[in-house]
């Protein structure tokens, strides 16, 4: 085991962690709450409003976005705070562990922990589960440097963080019994808890926990009802394996495609040659036990959403970290050259690819004739990139020809990472919903704020004041929405047309008097996953383009307040 | 596989693991009993496990829902590591000694278990008497947000009733995921299983001491060898669940026309029938004569239930409730006397790990008295010398406070029985080491109020919302019971019990026992005899001394609150008595007492041998005690579970004597209740005195005298067993295979499926006050909020009344919901659905047979929520009521 003492080592892990950070908070306010979101920040806004009832679940996220409310106001930002916060501690860990890792494989994972997109985009979600994942990592960071005390701390964080957690556990929980049973009793590799169960290490955790799940758990003790919200998890967590499967194998398997391709490609690289070279490395050994268990629950879990993927996903990381660290020029001035000028042919050999991948995929917008053009010159290059190789291996050896043929390979599939996680970022203007996306993607909300506050300072002289009405709806964004007009209500129908302003319906034809028109406008947009065809996933890979279904309603106003613009 | 079995396999499991996870629990706190608590372990858990629940969501610690039930559960298994967290190789050398005695109480818990869901899947519909209250407390209580849990019949108000039961019901359901009316019935067949490996256990740990004792203090070979019980801690379970009381025989003669005969013209007349005069049985038997009792009108397995009936002045004949558990299961209602039994033989179960510790730190201290002189003459005293600090040390106690204050919430009557039971225990530890004397009296009674206090303080909560139903005591003059009646009743236990009695007195005693039992005897019956005359002269003559008072000053405010209440009272008592004339009632009702001596001569000697047993363990005569902090000898050689039984025995005496002379006032003003709560009790101890005494007899009589014991004691016995075996004919004499089910509910989706649909949809609606048609008592009334968990206006009157509900909380609630459905005003409508804070309005046949319905106005102002061939739910959103609100102030 290497330790690291390098002289800037604090300053670059904080600037990593201020780049995660970067990354989780850029444009967070951005864009509706989607209904999944609304839920837990409308629960936290009854918290904040004096509901303690509402804390069934979650409820770790729920007192610190309530608490956060009342210091700093209700708004979107308020309610994905938190969890982004905790998000990007998924650095600290690692910084906990560079002993054990060394410290340029520490430095890699953090910075792919800093910039996966799944893991930026979770974290940017009101009420995920990023938070309790974080926490494990913490807990078995600090249970491996015997900090006890902190771990039950780190404990009693994981079991607030809501339901989801129980199903990552459970990974963890099969791959350590199996770890167990593989290693031979005696052996030094082998998990012992001897030291932990005799000492007083066993009360210190507890305490830990105990303090931590009382004292956060009931908000300071202000919420004593909250403590139960860790049982209710554990019961919801384990009653999704009773739920109806939503999310098909084909979701699953493009997703891992899509979002999980470096790390796959470099992870399960590293199994195979651990597995192969019978390296007798513990930790290699559970973190492929996780991987493949992993894979295997999630599969069998009939809950399963593309997002669980980051169970599988962080250990391959760390798997792959150990072979990106590997990867460095020869010595040898002569091969250094031939492996540099090889990357750059590489390179410029996959965009031609990629170029032309990019054309057929595209098929809408070319002729027959492009097509085949552009399949032969794939094909063409494709047969200079072996010939290319083989003749590496024949003049250079083995080394270089690997190095030839991963760090090209690496550099898209980093840039491929970079590009979505530019989308998590809400960085263009298009729609982009993601596969870890399980709810649609809420829009226009800019635009519906500003007819309501015309609408309502036209009627009232006030922003909010205007007597607003949802009509049978049952949306949690859109409940959300409205959480700033007090005289906003949701009723079954319009009760008494007199007493209101702007009414919202999903029905076109409700029954109102002429002294209301309607418009339509598009609220919420989502893609059909389970309509997909071979062709659309290749466009969508490819180009994040795939028919949108629009969840449209419609806005209604006197016509009276309908004056100037 | 059927989905009932795979209910009965999920209870079966859940309970079983339950009983795993409080073995440890059990092991600790029972450690002087031979099975160390292995087949109480289940009923500890349930006791353990709901109060945690009950007590943190009553707390708002915890919430109503399966994460607080789980948590609990959590809770209840730290508990249980951590109170053997060192033992657990003495846990495990245990179990592994001991495999035979689990085998035996596991095949006695499945065997009762599959039996009783058995019989419960012939006739398993909830309907009649009061099994719609009681799935109402279990539908409501699963509901509720926050304990205490709303009352399912009367929106706005919390249950007024001991519901622990219901609770751990309403947890069992939730865990296990299984329909409400499936489990009501299997709720039937598991308390039917957790009695009897309560009653088992119990009986097993008796006798095995009993034998190993014996076998510890004999002089030949026997003296290490381990006793074996056999198959006589059977009889425990057999006779509290299974024998019932002689009416059973009885019906099969009459049904025969035994004692009968057929006068010239035709007509049956029968001395003997007239002299037992029981209901329905003083009419001649219907022909054709058979051996197996039938009637052609009427139930004739629910006369077992009403064999004693007591009489006014003037005749009037007042029903009495004597059920006794065969009968409680046969109706089949889990009613809280029912789920309370196998607590109450936990009760008794902690009275004997007391009664059996060596070591009792209790005999060790001062009591209050000594420490208090000693203290104020200026000796050197320690608070901790005081018995009572001592005993508050000790986990016995706090467990005995947990287990009988839980059954203060599950049937409040059991509770001071119990309490009572425990330190008379204590009272005879110290009898038996210290001598008798009246500071004996003082440990009772320091004792009883102890663990009274701490079993309330534990569950005070419960106590915050309940309003008792009775309203102190009444003296009992004319209502007495006949010795025909109590030996119909309790013949099974009283006669094992009297040959025991006098077998232990006639070797054992002295003279001089003998003398003090006597005299103890007489005192206690004639004493409770006196005590009530005075009291009733009090309820006769001051009240009229009072309202003369009233007449002559002309001021009828002159007299305060309790005045008034006394008034009431002797008014009350007057009118039950049936004269308003004190001394026609003092010395009439002297003059029926000894016109019919049976009952009171039989406890009189009863009590006399009890006492005159008792004495024999008194070490006044063994030796000298200097001071009453000196370590404890004893000096008797008598077994020790003698005096065990004796106490068992006594205690059903205090209840079957006191409701004699003294009785509960409750709603229905005489002994129905006092006498039905009472000898439940008493048939639970007596019952297992009468097992235990089985095996005592067995091991102790010689023959002949043996011989001619078992021949009578056999007798009695299958005279007993008449009842069961014809009352289980009776419900499976038409068996139909194919339609086996414990659902409790599909009789409502036989008959009116459209209500069962809306009732599905009810349990799944968020609860909100629901209006539906009102009516009496035992009907069918209710019925939506019973099934759905909802809370209705108001369900049954009659019984809201009895929970103590006055007319200030019933109010105009019943002709409100009339109004509601009759009226064509929607101003009218809207005031009640207001008032009431109503959510879903129901429309089904009921509604529409019951009230002249005009739904004109519902159907313009109001959403139909839910809506089927023959159902309607309107539902009534805050904005109407919030509109309706500023309708109303316009």
């Amino acid at each position: 085991m290497k330790k690291y003492s390098g002289k800037y080592e604090y300053v670059i892990y904080f600037l990593i962690w201020l780049l995660a950070l970067s990354l989780r908070l850029w444009n967070l306010d951005s864009g509706g709450l989607n209904d999944g979101e609304a839920i837990w920040a409308l629960k936290a806004l009854d918290l904040h409003r004096g509901e303690p009832g509402v804390i069934t679940s979650n409820g770790l996220y729920l007192i610190t976005t309530s608490i956060h409310f009342s210091i700093f106001g209700i708004s979107n930002l308020g309610a994905r705070f938190w969890p982004a916060i905790m998000g990007s501690m998924i650095i600290l860990p690692v910084f906990l562990q560079r002993n054990l890792f060394g410290p340029k494989f520490a430095f890699i994972l953090s910075v792919l922990f800093s910039m996966d997109p799944i893991l930026v985009n979770f974290s940017r979600e009101a009420g995920s589960s990023m938070p309790g994942i974080v926490f494990i990592l913490l807990l078995l960071s600090f249970f491996n440097l015997k900090k006890y005390f902190i771990s039950g701390i780190m404990l009693g964080l994981v079991l607030l963080s809501g339901n989801q957690i129980w199903i990552g556990l459970t990974i963890l929980v099969i791959s350590g019994f199996i770890y167990q049973l593989l290693i031979r009793r005696g052996e030094s590799n082998r998990i012992s808890f001897e030291y932990f169960l005799t000492g007083k290490s066993r009360l210190y955790l507890i305490f830990g926990l105990l303090g931590t799940w009382i004292i956060i758990g009931s908000g300071g003790l202000i919420y004593p009802s909250a403590i139960n919200s860790v049982f209710n998890d554990i019961v919801s967590g384990f009653s999704l394996w009773g739920a109806i499967p939503t999310v098909s194998f084909i979701e699953l398997g493009v997703g891992l495609l899509a979002y999980a391709s470096l790390p796959i490609v470099f992870g399960v690289f590293g199994m195979i040659r651990y597995a192969t070279k019978n390296e007798n490395n513990p930790q290699n050994l559970y973190l492929s036990l996780i991987v493949i268990v992993g894979l295997v629950v999630i599969l069998v879990f009939p809950a399963h959403e593309v997002w669980h993927l980051i169970w599988i996903l962080i250990p391959l990381y760390v798997l792959a970290a150990k072979q990106i660290e590997s990867l460095d020029f020869s010595s040898d001035k002569s091969k250094a050259l031939v492996e540099k000028l090889g990357i750059v042919v590489a390179l410029i050999m996959m965009m031609v690819i990629n170029l032309n991948f990019r054309g057929v995929t595209n098929s809408i917008y070319i002729s027959p004739e492009e097509m085949q053009q552009r399949i032969i010159s794939m094909v063409a290059v494709l047969i200079v990139f072996i010939i290319m190789i083989i003749f590496i291996w024949y003049g250079w050896g083995v080394e270089t020809t690997k190095r030839v043929f991963i760090i090209p390979v690496g550099i898209v599939l980093f840039i491929i990472s970079i590009s979505i996680l530019g989308n998590s970022l809400s960085m263009s203007n298009q729609i982009t919903p993601e596969l870890f996306d399980t709810y649609g993607e809420v829009i226009n909300t800019g635009r519906l704020s500003e007819t309501f506050h015309g609408l309502s300072i036209s009627k009232t002289g006030n922003a909010y004041f205007a007597d607003i009405r949802l009509i049978d709806i049952q949306k949690p964004s859109l409940n959300w929405f409205i959480r700033d007009y007090p005289n906003a209500k949701i009723e079954e129908y319009v009760f008494d047309e007199s007493q209101v302003d702007i009414i919202i319906s999903k029905d076109e034809n409700i029954e109102l008097s002429s002294e209301f028109v309607g418009q339509d406008f598009v609220w919420e947009q989502k893609i059909n996953w389970k309509n997909m065809t071979l062709n659309n996933w290749l466009q969508w890979i490819v180009f994040r383009q795939a028919d949108l279904e629009n969840d449209n309603f419609v806005l209604w106003s006197r016509q009276s307040l309908l004056t100037g613009d | 596989m059927d989905w009932a079995m795979i209910d009965f396999i999920l209870w079966y499991l859940t309970i079983s693991i339950l009983g795993l996870l409080s073995f440890p629990i059990a092991f600790r706190v029972l450690p002087n009993l031979t099975s160390k608590g292995y087949g109480l372990s289940r009923v500890i858990g349930l006791l353990v496990w709901g109060f945690l629940f009950w007590l943190l969501t009553s707390l708002q610690i915890a919430q109503n829902t399966l994460g607080g039930i789980i948590f609990a559960l959590g809770l209840l298994f730290l508990f249980s590591y951590l109170v053997l967290r060192n033992n657990w190789r003495e846990l495990f050398h245990w179990i592994k000694e001991n495999r035979n005695v689990i085998l035996q109480i596991e095949l006695v818990f499945i065997i009762s278990f599959c039996f009783w869901a058995f019989i419960r899947s012939t006739y398993p519909d909830i309907v009649g008497t009061e099994k719609p209250m009681e799935m109402a407390f279990i539908n409501a209580i699963s509901r509720s947000p926050i304990f205490p849990p709303n009352d399912p019949w009367l929106s706005g108000y919390s249950i007024s009733y001991y519901y622990f039961g219901y609770v751990m019901i309403s947890m069992l359901i939730r865990v296990t995921g299984v329909l409400p009316g499936v489990a009501f019935n299997l709720s039937s067949a598991l308390w039917f299983a957790l009695t009897a490996i309560a009653g088992y256990s119990l009986v097993y740990n008796l006798i095995s001491s009993y034998g190993q004792y014996k076998n510890t203090n004999s002089t030949n070979n026997k003296q290490n060898r381990k006793f074996n019980p056999g198959i006589w801690p059977i009889f425990g379970p057999i006779f509290i669940l299974i024998m019932g009381n002689l009416e059973g025989l009885l019906e099969m003669l009459h049904s025969k026309g035994v004692f009968w005969t057929k006068n010239l013209d035709g007509n049956w007349s029968s001395e003997f029938w007239s002299w037992l005069n029981l209901k329905e049985l003083v009419n001649p038997p219907s022909e054709p004569l058979t051996w197996i009792p039938e009637r052609v009108t009427g139930i004739w397995w629910w006369r077992a239930s009403r064999i004693l009936e007591d009489f006014t002045f003037s005749m009037d004949a007042k029903e009495i409730i004597d059920e006794f558990p065969f009968f409680s299961y046969l109706l089949a209602d889990l009613h809280p006397h029912v789920l309370a039994m196998p607590f109450a033989i936990l009760a008794i179960a902690i009275a004997l790990n007391i009664y059996l510790e060596k070591d009792f730190p209790i005999l060790a201290g001062v009591n209050f008295q000594n420490w208090f002189r000693d203290w104020k003459s200026g000796e050197s005293v320690n608070f901790s010398d005081l018995r009572l600090v001592k005993w508050l040390k000790t986990r016995e106690f706090w467990f005995a406070a947990l287990a009988t204050g839980g059954l203060g919430f599950l049937n409040t009557w059991d509770f001071p029985i119990y309490v009572g039971l425990i330190g008379m225990v204590i009272m005879l530890r110290a009898i038996q080491e210290r001598g008798w004397n009246s500071e004996r009296l003082m440990d009772l009674i320091t004792m009883c109020i102890t663990l009274g206090a701490a079993g309330v303080i534990l569950y005070l909560p419960f106590y915050l919302g309940f309003g008792s139903q009775a309203g102190g005591f009444l003296p009992s003059l004319f209502f007495f019971t006949k010795g025909k009646q109590l030996w119909m009743m309790f013949a099974g236990m009283l006669v094992p019990a009297f040959i025991w009695l006098i077998w232990l007195n006639w070797k054992h005693s002295s003279k001089k026992q003998l003398i003090q039992g006597s005299v103890f005897s007489a005192i206690i019956v004639f004493g409770f005899w006196f005590v009530s005359y005075i009291f009733g002269w009090v309820f006769s003559v001051v009240p009229q001394w009072m309202n003369n008072l009233i007449s002559q000053t002309g001021n009828p405010n002159l007299l305060n609150g309790k005045a008034q209440e006394l008034i009431n009272m002797g008014g009350l008592f007057y009118g039950m008595q049936g004269s308003s004339n004190p001394s026609e009632i003092l010395i009439d009702s002297l003059g029926r007492r000894f016109a019919f001596p049976g009952a009171w001569i039989t406890l009189l000697l009863m009590l006399m041998l009890v006492w005159g047993g008792i004495m024999i363990y008194n070490s006044e005569n063994g030796f000298a005690i200097s001071k009453e902090s000196d370590v404890p000898k004893s000096t008797y050689t008598l077994n020790p579970i003698h005096g065990f039984v004796l106490l068992l025995l006594l205690m059903g005496l205090a209840l079957v004597i006191v409701p004699e002379f003294i009785y509960l006032r409750d709603q229905f003003g005489w002994r129905m209740n006092t006498i039905f709560k009472f000898y439940f009790q008493a048939w639970i101890l007596w019952g297992i005195a009468a097992a235990t005494i089985l095996s005592i007899l067995r091991i102790e009589l010689k023959t002949p005298v043996k011989q001619i014991s078992n021949l009578i004691i056999s007798l009695i016995f299958l005279a007993g067993c008449i009842y069961p075996i014809f009352g289980i004919r009776m419900k499976i004499q038409n068996i139909d295979w194919q339609n086996l089910s414990l659902d409790g509910t599909a009789h409502i989706q036989r008959y009116n499926a459209d209500e069962m649909e809306a009732i599905e949809w009810l349990r799944e609606a968020p609860i909100e006050v629901l209006a539906e048609a009102v009516g009496g008592s035992y009907s069918g009334y209710a019925r939506i909020s019973t099934n759905s968990g909802q809370t209705s206006v108001i369900g049954w009157p009659g019984h809201e009344s009895q929970w103590g509900r006055d007319g200030g909380m019933l109010g105009r609630r019943e002709q409100d919901i009339e109004t509601l459905y009759r009226t064509s005003s929607w101003q009218e409508a809207q005031r009640v659905l207001n008032e009431y804070d109503i959510g879903y309005v129901y429309i089904g046949n009921l509604e529409e047979s019951q009230y002249r319905l005009n739904l004109e106005k519902f159907d313009r102002n109001l959403e139909i929520l839910f809506s089927n061939k023959n159902v309607k739910i309107y539902g009534v959103s805050d904005d109407v009521k919030e509109k309706n609100y500023i309708d109303g102030e316009q």
